[in-house]
């Protein structure tokens, strides 16, 4: 009789388990009331069931990894891989359940519909129901009270936080790409907007920090996707009030977090964990992003966590040849074991991506003089190729002009071949227009911001004024020099005569060459100095007239000044260098340089004293002198 | 640590254990003697564990556990070394300490409590042991390892009344250890 019963209370039990399995488990009271003659054995099974387990749905415990893909999960797990998708319908309050997403370390993710607002959405409840340990409970509600509290267009929204029959969950919006891992699995390129998409997180990260939650397992699963590719931070797990104390959760010993991206501090479990943890583990990102794999991979947990600790990681270019060596040093710098030298904020970290991506200088590695004037050319390509052209107009004009009036003088006994006069006229009428004008048509084309830009712009302006005109004038003064020159071997007379041809062309080169250096120097220094005084002329404002006189007379004294000092340097130079037989062709080649001085400060002084006569008059007796003296010479 | 102290771990031990072998693998993969290693490792580890406090201890014996779990069924079926399958195990290991962890009430926040509630761990593990080894097994599969009781009676050959009758008898007799801790 009694063992009669026993089966019929068995098989009773049987199928409320049966019915429990298929994720509908029966009404307890409805289930008693079938068996009225069993349910005192009947409610003490099912207390004891009660007890063992809560009311969640799919509150499975199978031993699978938190982030390893269901696949292969039948490794080890035997029997327990036979629990698939149900194929009854199952309610959990107002959600119906469509199936499971992902299993994580403490909770389950279902794709779900609202019932009452008819939308699919992520639902995560805590693996083991209402029993779970209190730590587990506590866990569970910082993250929906931390999560539910960032209102980011990158976070993922918290819809609802809540507890049906003890069992507490939260819904989230459903994004249906995928996670971060799936796509670094697929394909890492293109590398920038995988940048771009981490500069994302970066910010998004950086909000939660500034209202006080840490994330503490950033990792690329934990960056789901939109179908459009918008990156959404997800599981804060184990995320922490920063102000709060340490609440003992890891007390247990657990390994919490994922170690390939957890900061040294983190897997030395210390307390003072801060947003640094953070930066170290969007850096681990990086690092996967351009080599391929996380910094630290240990055959073990712990290895990797060993690893973390102590070693440093390798240099990612080390793993994939083709790694940005920019992107390597940043992703080194977050990766760096103390927190203090990693980047100061998720923001920092956003904001040096985005340099990268704008191809400006990161603050891991500032360009050299040479990049940042290759940068600054890049930038202003019109200004240069304004500034460039106009130096090139000068230098010719300068040349062809200037050659014309003295190479009869500079070589009297060699064939120069003169250009025709319309070519000599054309060149000095530029040459008046643009030698005194350098500095300010240089300005007017580029409009400088500052006056580096503008010293820069002139520069460069008179550096190819000066090459331009020397590609002109050097082959010129090659011939010209070599009939300068005085006989190597000392001719007792004095006589010029010819030296060992040698000799000769290596005193002409050397003459050339000085003359080079001068010649660039002289524009170089000329051409900053108009520039600045231009942009420095036209920003004080005035009249015209005054504005005017002021850059003339600057200009005209400044370039007769350098003029007179290259020159007489290179002559001296050229001295010890170069036997030359005199110095008269030195004034012949200053005598229209000068005169072009002379002219540019009478100008300027005739527009100052425009109406002060006398003092008008006495300038221009001063400079009739000049003038006179040059032409003496 | 005593060895007497270690002793009282094992059972707790083989109940993980058990969870992360496959019944048609323990021929080859025995999980007593992963266990068995895994005191030993303690037991040489002995200064070590001296320091920690009950809650670290079990969780330095899980890791063990897991890694030896790991090197035995890489020796055993010749498999390389793999970071996913040691990974696998811990979180397998952890996994099933937190099932069993589980069906003892939740509330442990204090410190005593806690040091309880491991107290308790270890005492459920080892009446879970002293179970008859078909009642053990029932439990493990529908309560550890969330299998259908469908599942159940067709892998043990059983019909699925006799299965219901297992887990009635096996949790009638894990009753007492069960209990919410007194206060």
């Amino acid at each position: 009789m009694s063992t009669e019963r026993d089966e019929r209370v068995d098989g009773a039990i049987a199928e409320y388990l049966a019915a429990c399995d298929a994720g509908a488990p029966p009404d307890r009271a409805a289930f008693l009331a079938r068996y009225p003659d069993l349910a005192d054995s009947l409610r003490e099974f099912l207390d004891d069931h009660a007890r063992m387990r809560g009311p969640a749905p799919g509150s499975g415990k199978d031993p699978t990894l938190p982030h390893a893909p269901s696949a292969g999960s039948a490794e080890t797990t035997g029997p327990s891989a036979a629990a698939g998708p149900v194929g009854t319908v199952r309610y959990f309050g107002d959600y119906e359940l469509l199936g499971e997403i992902a299993r994580g370390g403490m909770g389950v993710v279902f794709r779900a519909r609202q019932v009452s607002l008819n939308r699919e959405v992520a639902l995560k409840m805590i693996l083991s129901g209402q029993l779970a340990s209190a730590a587990d409970l506590q866990r569970f509600r910082i993250e929906a009270e931390a999560a539910a509290n960032l209102d980011h267009p990158n976070v993922l929204p918290i819809y609802e936080v809540g507890e049906h029959d003890g069992q507490p969950y939260f819904s989230m919006r459903l994004v249906g790409g995928g996670s971060l891992a799936d796509r670094l699995a697929a394909d890492r390129r293109p590398v920038r907007d995988l940048v771009r998409l981490l500069a994302t997180v970066c910010r998004a990260v950086h909000f939660a920090h500034q209202r006080g939650v840490l994330h503490r397992d950033l990792k690329p699963a934990n960056v789901l996707l939109d179908p459009d590719g918008t990156p959404f931070v997800t599981d804060f797990g184990l995320a922490k009030r920063t102000g709060r104390e340490d609440s003992g959760l890891t007390r247990t010993g657990a390994v919490v977090g994922t170690p390939s991206y957890m900061a040294p501090e983190q897997a030395r479990g210390e307390k003072g964990v801060s947003t640094a943890a953070d930066v170290y583990a969007l850096g681990a990102i990086l690092y996967e992003v351009i080599a391929g794999r996380p910094p630290f991979r240990g055959p073990t947990v712990l290895d990797t966590l060993l690893q973390v600790m102590t070693e440093e990681p390798a240099d990612p270019r080390s793993l994939d040849p083709k790694a940005d060596r920019d992107l390597a040093l940043v992703a080194l710098k977050c990766l760096e074991k103390e927190p203090g030298k990693r980047y100061a904020s998720a923001e920092a970290l956003a904001d040096e991506l985005e340099r990268w991506l704008a191809g400006e200088p990161l603050s891991v590695r500032p360009l050299s003089p040479a990049a940042q004037a290759w940068r600054w050319l890049r930038r202003n390509a019109g200004g240069v190729a304004g500034s460039a052209g106009v130096g090139i107009a000068a230098g010719l004009a300068v040349a062809v002009a200037f050659n014309s009036l003295s190479a009869p003088a500079v070589s009297p006994d060699q064939a120069v071949v003169a250009p025709p006069g319309w070519v000599v006229a054309a060149a000095t009428a530029a040459l008046l227009l643009l030698v005194p004008g350098l500095g300010w048509i240089v300005v007017v084309l580029t409009r400088p911001a500052d006056q580096s830009t503008a010293i820069t712009a002139g520069l460069l302006a008179g550096l190819t004024a000066g090459l331009a005109g020397f590609a002109v004038v050097g082959p010129l003064e090659v011939i010209g020099m070599q009939s300068l020159l005085r006989p190597a071997t000392a001719d007792p007379a004095g006589q010029p005569g010819p030296g060992p041809a040698r000799e000769q062309f290596v005193g002409a080169f050397t003459g050339v060459w000085i003359g080079l250096v001068e010649f660039v120097l002289v524009f170089a220094a000329y051409g900053a100095f108009t520039a600045w005084a231009a942009n420095h002329l036209r920003r004080a404002g005035g009249s015209c007239r005054h504005v005017l006189a002021q850059y003339l007379g600057r200009a005209g004294k400044v370039l007769l000044l350098s003029w007179l000092v290259g020159n007489w340097g290179a002559y001296l130079i050229r001295d010890f260098a170069v036997p030359l037989r005199g110095r008269t062709e030195f004034m012949n080649l200053f005598r229209p340089t000068g005169l072009l001085c002379l002219a540019m400060i009478t100008v300027a002084g005739v527009l100052d004293l425009w109406g002060r006569w006398w003092r008008l008059l006495a300038h221009l007796v001063i400079l009739t002198g000049a003038v006179l003296f040059i032409l003496y010479l | 640590m005593q060895p007497a102290d270690l002793e009282r771990c094992r059972a707790y031990l083989l109940v993980l254990a058990r969870q992360q072998v496959a019944p048609a693998e323990r021929g080859k993969l025995d999980p007593s003697g992963v266990v068995q290693q895994t005191l030993l490792d303690a037991h040489r580890a002995a200064d070590q564990l001296a320091d920690l406090d009950d809650g670290r201890r079990l969780a330095w014996l899980r890791v063990a556990l897991a890694r030896n779990l790991a090197d035995e069924y890489r020796r055993v079926f010749a498999g390389k070394r793999d970071a996913r399958r040691e990974e696998r195990f811990a979180a397998g290991v952890e996994e099933s300490s937190a099932g069993l962890g589980g069906w003892l009430a939740a509330g442990h926040s204090s410190p005593s409590e806690r040091a309880d509630h491991n107290e308790q761990l270890l005492r459920l593990a080892a009446a879970l042991a002293d179970l008859p080894e078909a009642q053990r097994d029932a439990v493990e599969r529908h309560y550890l390892r969330n299998q259908p009781v469908t599942g159940i009676a067709a892998d043990t050959g059983r019909t699925a009344a006799a299965v219901a009758g297992l887990l009635k008898r096996g949790l009638r007799t894990l009753r007492e250890f069960l209990r919410p801790p007194e206060g």
